[in-house]
């Protein structure tokens, strides 16, 4: 692939990278959240149209502009969400939209040898006839391997693949990777994990910030070196802060474990203390535990075991509501899912929340007036850019919607503030906008907890700074100690 | 007491499981890609009365050709109907269930004022008399007629059974229905698809609708479906979306309806609502066991 | 709220004129005239105090029906069972007139208050279901209707005769008494025309739009509605409002029944609300979708489709071919056009933009 650039509104993905893979290599992709490893890929897959992009394969140039162009081209791919239908068998699974056909009817048994002629390739044994929505996790994702290579993959894309997966087929996985490459398959290789890149490829290329920052192979890597590629950036703190000095415990979460949707444990044991006057940060790629973490704090997922104490309370396992009141903001990290109702006027939005509170209804009916000023207040003190307090929210720019959460959550003199991914999708300047309130509020005595997929956000702010890998806590750091290799490190699953 | 004459009760369970399970055939059909067709009352009523317009509008032919010409002619204007559904649920986004309501509002009408325009009257179609019985085996003892309509009412779920289970194309059905967007990557047209299984479901929903009016009886009455293309729907989902748990259920909701039908009156006005309590109480009973097709009724908006 | 009210009224209102474009065509293919036949539907109703005092005897249950699909609407519910909530409503206010003594004012009000509770509890069984047992309430509903239907008419033959010493075997009860009936407002002969009931109506309609719009229960209905997990996050509880929704839907169409009872018939009328899917119940869903949703559009939606409902029988003495049947077509496919607001709105959208 060459010059590859791909920007989307506001960010720069993938910025002008080349990349090249042998034949028969197992090529590992490392990077953070929004290095632009996926991107990329999707770009070779057709999922993504670049802004520009050759891509040549066995040195002729090939056109791929959607999926099925990919897999003619021989490329297969296996993402992070699966797309398998989730009543049908294995075999139907694999054989859906390329199958063996004898007279109007299906040909079960021509399906049934191929599949087994792959099983055999790859030393799996699979029950076609079981459904996959019985199988476990790893096991559905070996029916998209199959599926990929059934359709005749040479080159296989797998995305994060083994964040589904327990060590132990994690290591089944790659046996198989392996096997696949002897018989000539060609892998790539996303993840964010240390030690699995070093076990597993034969080179290892490091995105950042989308664009490549070095490729090693096998003899020459290190972990060092690696997490300096990955992370790669002095640390250097840009805000003004006083030494935070207060005992007064504002949260206080110990031995916590929580499931995640699919009933796995999400949060395993985790403890933490946020006090008064502190950013607590939480680092770590997402789906570790981070979303189940900040919902179970705000009542929005049930705690399994453990407590979660708010200024010394137990506030596990009650209403939403209660929380709140408690004095407990919340800027959530997805705003669309948690933060604002797109489809309500601007005003309604700033009202979430506090719509039962006795100063804004009197017997039931909500009292404009008080309403309209509480907007306005939020908007002029925020800087929210609406036409009025009566446009469908929907109708605002991405970083007026954060800053009308933000101000929200803000304005109503929280004690505690719970922000997750606070400037997600946001440009330059609202970034600095919203991590200065951060800043702002702590240093007024509030207790922060970041949670944030962005290392410099989360070492720029934070006064303390937790890594989460695989649902715990993987080691707690003073801003002064937080080195590059050693979170980069953290964040990696690999012990310092 | 009423006395429940056995060879009676199972013609008269039979007669009423014909309609049942033909459209709940057709509706399961429709279903299993991801379109919840409400308005099945609605297309059953007006293919009732199309093969009985169609079989007084053609009784001059011989009698064994006029009653297939209804019946041809009902299966073609279901498969019509289900397909505006169809394009509405898909090219044009519209809400499937406003849709079948609205099918079920029009066609409450219009069979009446068709029936109107067509015949001057506001209640039932002239009886086509017919010398020609459409029972091949004519009468059994102490069973009544049997009708090709019986033969419809056992080759429809072995049909469905195989199309879904053993076809390419039935393979691809159930795909888009539980999850079009898997079924978009495999490389597969999810409204052509729905279209296509919504126009076999409203075939079978045509038959059931010809069957009340040519066979079942001799001529249309005004409201002639009487609820029973709920029933089908009813027995889709009290079935489970199985083709043979479906059969069984239409079978057991035929023999209510016997039940009712020998009891008659009052009592027998209770007895009527036995499919419908049975669907409401085994969709709450069963609600994890009895899965819907994951996508059903979720318009899906190509990308 | 009213974030693009005058693109939802365009839509609708172009969404209205297919429908009788549409209409047309089939009243054209009768081999009549669609002018003829429309403006004679529309001087049957509005032309004599009779039919006005008729088209407004139809817009007082259809508000009330509009609102039983609009306030769950509104919570993400669909109620497709206003129709058998009704039967029970009218059957209890019925009841109620006959067997229960007690004064004016207070006869009629308890009538209402039990209607009305009746109702609330006929959708509190789907909205439970739908929440606790996953069962959708769309079947469960149109189920429900059925077993409603059915349930009062084995209570009208029944047990009101076998218990009660009535008579009920011509499928309608006894007058109610004097004290339970609703006074005429309209009247055109003795004890026939509108009642009180059209104020009670629009006053509801009225209450509703304050109740949505601007309560703080209303709040959390629509936040629940347009976004179940953003409403959870702030304190409000979707399943709670949910059923709350549908328990208000249940009352209003409950209240709808018992209007008709005491109001109009002044006795049970065995299936009263014409059976099937031209009654009212559904011409309820019709009226809703025509407002948009929208509480107060749903009084002039409703009476248009009142108007229609009146203007048919002068349609049907008037032109030998159309019987009045014909309403319930056009509603029909009212319905579906307004199955397709996408459409729609994406023209009203361009042609918006193309003035601009």
């Amino acid at each position: 692939m060459r010059g590859v650039r791909k920007t989307f509104p506001g960010v720069i993905a993938v910025d002008g990278v080349d990349f090249e893979v042998s034949r028969a290599e197992i090529r590992g992709l490392l990077g953070e959240n929004g290095a632009g490893k996926t991107t990329l890929m999707k770009i070779l897959y057709g999922m993504v149209t670049p802004d520009s992009c050759k891509i040549y394969l066995n040195g002729t140039e090939a056109h791929i502009r959607s999926p099925s162009d990919a897999i003619s081209n021989q490329i297969g791919m296996v993402h992070q969400h699966f797309t398998l239908v989730p009543p049908l068998s294995v075999l139907e699974n694999v054989i859906l939209g390329l199958e063996p056909v004898s007279n109007g009817m299906l040909d079960t048994q021509k399906a049934l040898e191929q599949l087994q002629l792959l099983c055999k390739s790859t030393g799996w044994s699979m029950d076609p006839n079981s459904p996959v929505e019985q199988l476990p996790v790893g096991l559905q994702q070996r029916v998209e391997i199959l599926k990929a290579l059934f359709r005749g993959a040479k080159l296989l894309i797998l995305d994060e693949p083994t964040s589904v997966l327990t060590p132990l087929e994690t290591r089944e996985l790659f046996q198989t990777l392996q096997r696949l490459k002897e018989q000539g398959t060609t892998v790539i290789f996303i993840t964010h994990k240390l030690n699995e890149a070093v076990t597993i490829c034969d080179r290892i290329t490091v995105m950042r910030k989308g664009k490549i920052t070095g490729t090693l192979s096998k003899a020459e890597v290190s972990f060092d070196e690696l997490a300096r590629l990955m992370i790669g950036r002095p640390i250097h703190k840009t805000f003004q802060k006083n030494p935070s000095t207060s005992e007064i415990i504002l949260l206080e979460c110990s031995d916590l474990w929580v499931r995640g949707d699919s009933k796995k444990d999400a949060v395993r044991r985790v403890s933490l203390v946020v006090r008064s006057g502190e950013i607590v940060g939480i680092a770590g790629v997402e789906g570790n535990g981070q979303t189940e973490l900040v919902e179970a704090i705000m009542g929005l997922r049930k705690v399994e075991q453990g407590a979660v104490r708010i200024k010394g309370n137990v506030r596990s396992n009650v209403r939403p509501l209660d929380v709140i009141n408690s004095g407990v903001a919340h800027i959530p990290e997805n705003r669309h899912e948690r933060g604002l109702i797109l489809d309500f006027i601007v005003s309604e939005n700033t009202l979430l929340g506090f719509q039962f509170r006795n100063e804004f209804s009197t017997r039931g009916i909500l009292s404009k007036h008080s309403i309209l000023e509480l907007a306005n207040k939020i908007i002029r003190a925020f800087n929210v850019i609406t036409p009025s307090t009566k446009t469908l929210t929907k109708n605002l720019s991405g970083g007026n919607q954060q800053k009308l959460v933000a101000g929200r959550e803000l304005s109503r003199s929280p004690d505690l503030i719970i922000a997750a991914q606070p400037t997600r999708g946001l440009d330059l300047a609202g970034t600095e906008y919203i991590q200065s309130l951060l800043v702002q509020a702590r240093n007024e005595g509030k207790g922060v907890l970041l949670v944030s997929a962005d290392l410099d956000e989360v070492l720029n702010l934070s006064d303390r700074i937790l890594v989460m890998y695989e649902g715990r806590v993987a080691g707690e750091l003073h801003a002064s100690e937080a080195t590059e290799e050693t979170i980069g490190k953290l964040m990696g699953g690999v012990h310092a | 007491m009423v006395e429940i004459l056995p060879g009676i009760f199972l013609a008269i369970t039979l007669e009423l499981s014909i309609p049942i399970i033909i459209a709940a055939m057709g509706e399961l059909t429709t279903e299993r890609s991801g379109v919840l067709n409400v308005g099945i009352e609605g297309v059953m009523l007006s293919t009732s009365f199309v093969a009985a317009y169609v079989h007084w509008a053609v009784s001059y032919l011989p009698a064994e050709f006029s009653i297939y010409v209804a019946i041809l002619g009902a299966a073609l204007v279901g498969m019509i109907l289900n397909l505006v559904l169809a394009v509405m649920s898909t090219y044009l986004r519209a809400d499937q269930v406003i849709a079948g309501i609205g099918i079920n509002v029009f066609a409450s009408g219009f069979t009446i004022l068709a029936l109107f325009v067509a015949f001057r009257v506001f209640d039932t179609t002239p009886t086509v008399v017919t010398s020609y019985s459409l029972s091949p085996l004519a009468r059994l003892p102490n069973f009544g007629p049997v009708s090709p309509f019986l033969a419809i009412m056992i080759a429809a779920p072995i049909f469905t059974y195989w199309l879904l289970r053993r076809t390419r194309f039935g393979l691809r059905i159930r795909a888009v229905g539980e999850n079009p967007e898997a079924a978009e990557v495999a490389g597969l047209n999810v409204y052509r698809l729905r279209l296509l299984a919504t126009a076999l479901g409203g075939l079978l929903i045509g038959l059931a609708g010809a069957y009340l009016s040519v066979d079942f009886s001799p001529r249309f009455v005004r409201f002639n479906s009487r609820g029973l293309g709920f029933i089908a729907l009813a027995a889709v989902i009290a079935g489970g979306w199985s083709p043979v748990a479906v059969v069984l259920t239409g079978l057991l909701f035929g023999a209510t309806y016997a039940v009712f039908i020998q009891f008659g009156g009052i009592s027998g006005q209770i007895l009527s609502i036995l499919p419908y309590i049975a669907t409401v109480v085994g969709m709450s009973l069963a609600s994890k066991r009895l899965r819907a097709p994951a996508a059903l009724a979720r318009p899906y908006v190509r990308e | 709220m009213n974030g693009g009210l005058e693109r939802k009224l365009l839509s609708s209102a172009g969404t209205l004129l297919l429908g009788f474009f549409a209409g047309a065509i089939l009243i054209a293919s009768t081999g009549n005239n669609p002018l003829a036949v429309y403006g004679v539907m529309f001087s049957g109703a509005l032309g004599s105090i009779r039919g006005i005092a008729d088209t407004l005897a139809f817009m007082a249950p259809m508000i009330l029906t509009a609102l039983a699909f609009l306030i769950p609407a509104q919570a993400g519910v669909w109620n497709v069972g206003a129709q058998g909530q009704m039967y029970f409503g009218g059957f209890m206010a019925g009841s109620i007139g006959l067997l229960v003594a007690l004064p004016p004012g207070l006869h009629q009000l308890t009538a209402f208050a039990a209607a009305g509770g009746i109702g609330a509890l006929w959708a509190l069984l789907p909205a439970i279901l739908r929440e606790f047992r996953r069962a959708s309430e769309i079947v469960t509903t149109i189920m429900l209707n059925f077993v409603a239907q059915s349930m009062t008419s084995y209570l009208l033959y029944n047990t009101l005769s076998s218990v009660f010493g009535l008579f009920t075997a011509n499928g309608q009860t006894p007058f109610v008494m004097g004290s339970a009936k609703l006074p005429l407002v309209v009247s055109y002969a003795a004890e026939t025309g509108a009642s009180v009931m059209i104020f009670i109506s629009v006053a509801i309609a009225l209450l509703s739009s304050v109740f949505i719009g601007n309560s703080k229960w209303g709040f959390a209905i629509r936040a629940v509605g347009l976004n179940p997990k953003v409403a959870e996050s702030h304190g409000m509880d979707p399943v709670r409002f949910r059923i709350l929704a549908m328990v208000i839907g249940g009352a209003l169409a409950g209240i709808a029944g018992a209007g008709e009872i005491i109001g109009r018939f002044y006795q049970y009328r065995d299936q009263f609300p014409e059976g099937y899917f031209g009654g009212i119940g559904f011409a309820g869903i019709a009226v809703a979708l025509v407002a948009r949703l929208n509480p107060v559009a749903i009084i002039p939606a409703a009476l248009l489709f009142g108007l229609m409902a009146t203007g048919a029988p002068a349609v049907q003495a008037t032109f030998g071919g159309i019987p009045r049947e014909l309403v319930w077509t056009l509603q029909g496919i009212i319905i579906l056009f307004q199955a397709i607001p996408y459409v729609f709105e994406l023209a009203v959208k361009r042609s918006l933009r193309r003035t601009k």
